[in-house]
């Protein structure tokens, strides 16, 4: 029998987890959602915004809190340039063009990962003063904390831009029916661009986050596609609630999954998850569009 | 003199012989006629500095006798400068070339030492080795760093009859498993590094002495092998183990480990993980707000990067290296001298793993003037004969390669203001200190 | 300037000079382990376990179009279950299951075959992105489990394999190895030519143009991708028995490991995706590439193949053999009122 206080502090540990997952995972729900492209070098851009915020962390000490930032921006930049230049010649061609193209992203990035940075892994450190809750059942660390607050605000930022706003509402309506939003004037062009730049800044910001409680090496950007995939897969393409709590279930069954099968099952817990649910259920928990080629 | 190719490669496959087989695949076959041995003219991997230039006439004397013979001692080797284990790659290589240099001098032969990067995999380790001995009339071969590498230099080795030395290599098994004729190990193996735990143990005064044991055992032949000692000798002393959980090498969240840790109230925790893994358990256990009372990593917290990674958070760990600053005798003096003189290093003291390296060149170089050749069964049959003395302590070798049980006491580190000092055994040398126990609450440092 | 032509419709390969310049390939490919070094055989044996991973994956994602991330597990697979019949001990399997190397190296691929057999009609459920992304999946829980399995694997320490076959001191075993891999490529690629040039092959690409108008005609979707998933497994399989038997060391984490996917993908991809030549200019141009950049680039050479690719696949996606089938050969008057004269079917 597993101890109680073990129980509680590793479905802690999971849930705070869990937060950063969804936001990795939102961004490239909404790509799938809006451009039928899944982006199969998500991971890599994951894996990019962690090391611009461990790249600033180690030269300047400045915290990756700040380097998400400045993470957030480059990747949208990067999103925006890899749509006008690249991607637009293979959105709406069959799927074997994107698979491709962005699988060769993902390769250039790894390369580029392992050329500036080395292959060795590389962490960051919060870099704030604080320390972190006991809450009598369980310990939340104060990096796991404070990540995990920063991505729940990040989703419900995009949700609230999703929601609100003219261009959200533009996205959402492309995601819905691309000829009728074009018809309704809205230039399906832009909104391509637009979401792949969301989409990535999202994925860096998650990155950046990660590198203050893992270390990041030029090779896990696979493993987090994988992830991430298999958020979107739990949530439903485009639901973010459903992200969400795709992200926390994720990160919770991880957990368990170490501890009552042994640390090396962590990863193949959520792969068969993944899997699972794809072959069972694949608009996932919550349903909505998508789902498909 | 040392000479090396230091090239990044990414591949895992034949690459010796680089842009030339290229063109060699359009049809303009570089005519060598039979396999293995022998020199290639064609590609660039001729000698460098020295002058090792017997060109493939198989150095052929027999029988050893002292003095005459002046055959050139080619040494076949392999460092991680890159990969998971490229923090010690450098310290490896020093360790060597300061070897070599000496030997230079002081053997009546020239002494060429052939090193590439392994990039931390065994498959390409192998690859390095076979295209340097494809192209050299190698006599030797020297290790890289950890067990894994170390026997996939000494399979290698064994394949090709040639004498293999290795260092950070504590795993027994594949010496009593793989009929080992031509590996020897001048290093403290995984019953050493456990008796040398219960000698640190026994250092702490009997009422403030912990008495739970946690063991994180990485999910290795080597993992299993150094946990099982560590269970057996120190429950024989008395100790409890009350935690021993498998962890998969290269896992990066130690987060359920740690919380089992903490429930199971582990006061000495042990593990032999890699550097970075070793590292980012640190790193993890200070943001759980957690910390055993005494922290041996063998392996783990041998290289440098542990203190640039961690700072004063790694201080207070234990390893247990081979060889650590705090040595006396045997050439240690020699090898300080030499090493500052030749290296521009901020820290007063050596890194860990230069030593192990440097008592591996002096194993070879006692061992072919026993043997009076370069032979490989000469050097082979002198390795197993002799007694030898180095920078870790006297010792013999049993057939299979293992040092001679008991006769080698494994030295403790420990990290200490940025350098790893001599615990345990205690000596007299100004690099030694006392052994710094128990490790304040995180909250304290 | 057309070197050969060909009638529209047909096989380049019908050409009696096109069948001669093959026969003369393999004969000078026979002749390289006593011309060269061990380390030059070893290469081209590389590039051969190219040629048969390039064909395999070709199967698969060019004619049939199942765009699959997964095809290093069947390499790896393989590799391991032909290792652990040659070399019983190192995993704890009792020594009367050991075969003879070259009855181990079908059956490893059969393993491989198998798992494509039984995994199939489960993962061909999904389509498109999702296909390949279960597919990576796949691969993936396959390569944690075998690593965590120290006991059949070697975990990180990896598997030695016992196979030498060196016949006394002149030819050595990694000629011998040369020898049977070449073997095994000229079978791989006569099998995959009579399967893409028969019925079906032609259901393949049925299911690969349009599924669902396929379908409507009595094409059944599942068998034709399960027949292209099964002998493309088979065949990776053959090329991870003989990769394992030449390096005698198998790693869970190396031989399973991504980076066998993208080398198919690259070989193909260059070559030419859905042409049956494509996978040996890919192979010849890949290792070319991989020895030649990493003299010239560096660390670059992989993203300077990801760069290749993507180029390739939007500019130029049928591959090299596309330049080639452009520029050397001419297409007959046709014969029967076929359209234009590009159509590089083969």
């Amino acid at each position: 029998m597993v101890a109680t206080d073990l129980l509680t502090q590793s479905v802690v540990n999971g849930l705070l987890l869990g937060g950063i997952y969804a936001l990795a995972a939102l961004g490239l729900s909404l790509v799938f959602g809006i451009m039928d492209i899944v982006n199969l070098a998500h991971g890599h851009m994951l894996m990019v915004g962690a090391y611009i915020a461990i790249l600033l962390f180690t030269a300047t000490g400045i915290t990756p809190v700040v380097g998400m930032l400045l993470a957030m921006v480059l990747m949208f930049g990067l999103g925006v340039l890899l749509q006008k230049v690249l991607l637009k010649h293979v959105v709406d061609e069959g799927i074997e063009q994107p698979i491709i193209v962005l699988f060769g992203l993902a390769l250039i990035l790894q390369n580029l990962g392992r050329v500036l940075l080395g292959g060795d892994a590389r962490t960051a450190d919060i870099g704030l003063p604080g320390s972190g809750i006991d809450v009598g059942l369980a310990y939340m660390s104060f990096p796991r904390t404070v990540t995990f607050v920063i991505a729940v605000l990040l989703i419900v930022l995009t949700w609230a831009f999703l929601q609100y706003t003219k261009t959200g509402q533009a996205i959402r309506a492309t995601a819905q029916n691309r000829t009728a939003a074009k018809y309704m004037g809205i230039d399906t062009d832009q909104i391509y661009v637009i979401t792949l730049g969301i989409g990535t800044a999202l994925a860096g910001a998650a990155g950046a986050l990660l590198s203050m409680l893992f270390p990041i090496d030029p090779y896990v950007g696979w493993s987090y596609l994988l992830k991430t995939f298999a958020v979107v897969v739990l949530g439903g393409v485009g639901s973010v609630i459903g992200t969400l709590v795709g992200g926390l279930v994720l990160g919770v069954s991880e957990n368990l999954g170490a501890l009552y099968l042994g640390g090396g099952y962590r990863n193949v817990v959520s792969l068969l998850i993944f899997l699972v649910v794809l072959l069972v259920k694949p608009e996932g928990l919550f349903g909505g569009s998508g789902g498909g080629e | 003199m040392a000479r090396d190719d230091t090239s990044i490669r990414r591949r895992t496959y034949l690459k010796g012989a680089g842009a030339t087989s290229t063109l060699a695949i359009t049809g303009l076959a570089g005519c060598t006629l039979g396999g293995g041995g022998g020199d290639d003219g064609g590609d660039g991997s001729g000698d460098g500095g020295g002058d090792g230039g017997d060109s493939g006439d198989g150095g052929g004397d027999s029988g050893g006798d002292g003095g005459g013979d002046t055959t050139p001692l080619t040494i076949a080797g392999t460092v991680p400068e890159t990969g998971s284990f490229s923090s010690l790659g450098e310290d490896l290589r020093r360790g060597y070339e300061l070897g070599v240099a000496r030997m230079n001098e002081e053997l009546d032969r020239d002494v060429e030492l052939i090193l590439r990067d392994d990039e931390s995999d065994a498959q390409t380790l192998r690859e390095q080795l076979q295209a340097i001995v494809s192209n050299n009339d190698v006599n030797m071969i020297w290790g890289s760093f950890s067990s894994l590498l170390v026997t996939a230099g000494s399979a290698f080795a064994e394949n090709e009859g040639l004498p293999f030395l290795g260092i950070a290599f504590a795993y027994e098994a594949p010496h009593r498993n793989d009929n080992y004729e031509w590996t020897f190990a001048p290093f403290p193996k995984s019953r050493d590094v456990a008796r040398s735990t219960l000698g640190t143990l026994q250092l702490i005064p009997e009422e403030e002495r912990p008495t739970n044991v946690g063991i994180w055992e990485p999910n290795s032949g080597w993992g299993e092998e150094q946990a099982q000692y560590w269970e057996d000798t120190l429950s024989e002393a008395g100790y409890d183990v009350v935690m021993r959980e498998v962890f998969e090498i290269g896992s990066s969240d130690f987060s359920t480990l740690i919380s089992q840790a903490e429930s199971n109230e582990v006061e000495v925790l042990l593990s032999n993980p890699t550097p970075p893994g070793g590292i980012t358990a640190v790193n993890q256990m200070q943001s759980n707000n957690w910390a055993p009372k005494m922290l041996k990593f063998v392996r783990g917290a041998d290289p440098s990067a542990w203190w640039s990674a961690l700072g004063e958070s790694g201080a207070y760990a234990l390893m247990c290296p081979g060889w650590v600053p705090g040595l006396t005798g045997n050439g240690n003096a020699a090898l300080r001298e030499t090493f500052f003189n030749e290296y521009d290093i901020e820290s007063e003291y050596m890194p860990a793993n230069v030593g192990g390296s440097y008592n591996l060149t002096q194993v070879a170089q006692q061992a072919v003037e026993a043997a009076g050749s370069v032979e490989p069964t000469a050097v082979r049959d002198a390795l197993r004969s002799t007694e030898f003395e180095t920078v870790i302590g006297s010792f013999t070798f049993e057939e299979n390669g293992l040092p001679t049980e008991g006769e080698l006491t494994a030295p403790t580190g420990q990290w200490w203001e940025g350098a790893q000092r001599l615990a345990y055994p205690d000596t007299d040398s100004e690099r030694a200190i006392d052994f710094q126990y128990p490790i304040p609450p995180w909250s304290e440092r | 300037m057309a070197l050969l032509e060909k009638a529209p419709g047909e096989s380049l390969a019908t050409d009696r000079r096109v069948q001669g310049l093959g026969v003369l390939a393999v004969l000078w490919l026979v002749t390289v382990p006593f011309t060269t070094t061990d380390s030059l055989t070893g290469l081209i044996l590389t590039g051969l376990v190219f040629v048969m991973l390039g064909v395999s994956w070709n199967l698969l994602a060019g004619y049939a179009g199942q765009i699959s991330l997964g095809h290093a597990a069947f390499f790896g697979m393989g590799a391991f279950v032909s290792a652990w019949l040659t070399t019983p001990s190192a995993a704890g399997f009792p020594g009367s299951i050991e075969l003879p190397l070259l009855v181990a190296i079908p059956i490893g691929a059969l393993a491989s075959a198998l798992i494509a057999l039984v995994i199939g009609p489960v993962i061909f459920r999904l389509t498109g992105h999702y296909f390949a992304i279960g597919t990576l999946a796949l691969a993936a829980v396959i390569e944690l489990v075998m690593l965590d399995r120290r006991d059949l694997t070697g975990g990180a320490t990896g598997y030695y394999v016992n196979a030498d076959l060196s016949i006394g001191e002149a030819i050595s075993h990694g000629d011998v190895m040369f020898f049977l891999t070449l073997v095994a490529t000229v079978a791989t690629v006569v099998v995959t030519y009579l399967i893409v040039r028969g019925p079906t092959g032609l259901g393949m690409k049925a299911i690969h143009d349009d599924e669902d108008a396929a379908s409507s005609l009595g094409v059944n979707p599942l068998k034709y991708k399960m027949y292209a998933f099964v002998a493309s497994s088979f065949f990776a399989g053959i090329a991870g028995a003989l990769y394992a038997h030449f390096s005698l060391y198998i790693n869970a984490q190396s031989t399973l490991a991504v980076t066998w996917t993208v080398d198919s993908l690259v070989v193909v991809i260059l070559g030419g995706m859905g042409t049956f030549a494509g996978p040996f200019f890919g192979a010849g141009l890949f290792l070319l590439l991989d020895n030649g950049l990493s003299a010239i680039v560096g660390g670059w050479a992989e993203a300077v193949e990801g760069i290749l690719i993507i180029l390739f696949i939007i500019f130029l996606p049928s591959g090299l053999y596309g330049l080639v089938d452009d520029y050397l050969v001419s297409e007959t008057a046709d014969t029967g009122g076929e359209m234009d004269a590009d159509v590089a079917d083969d």
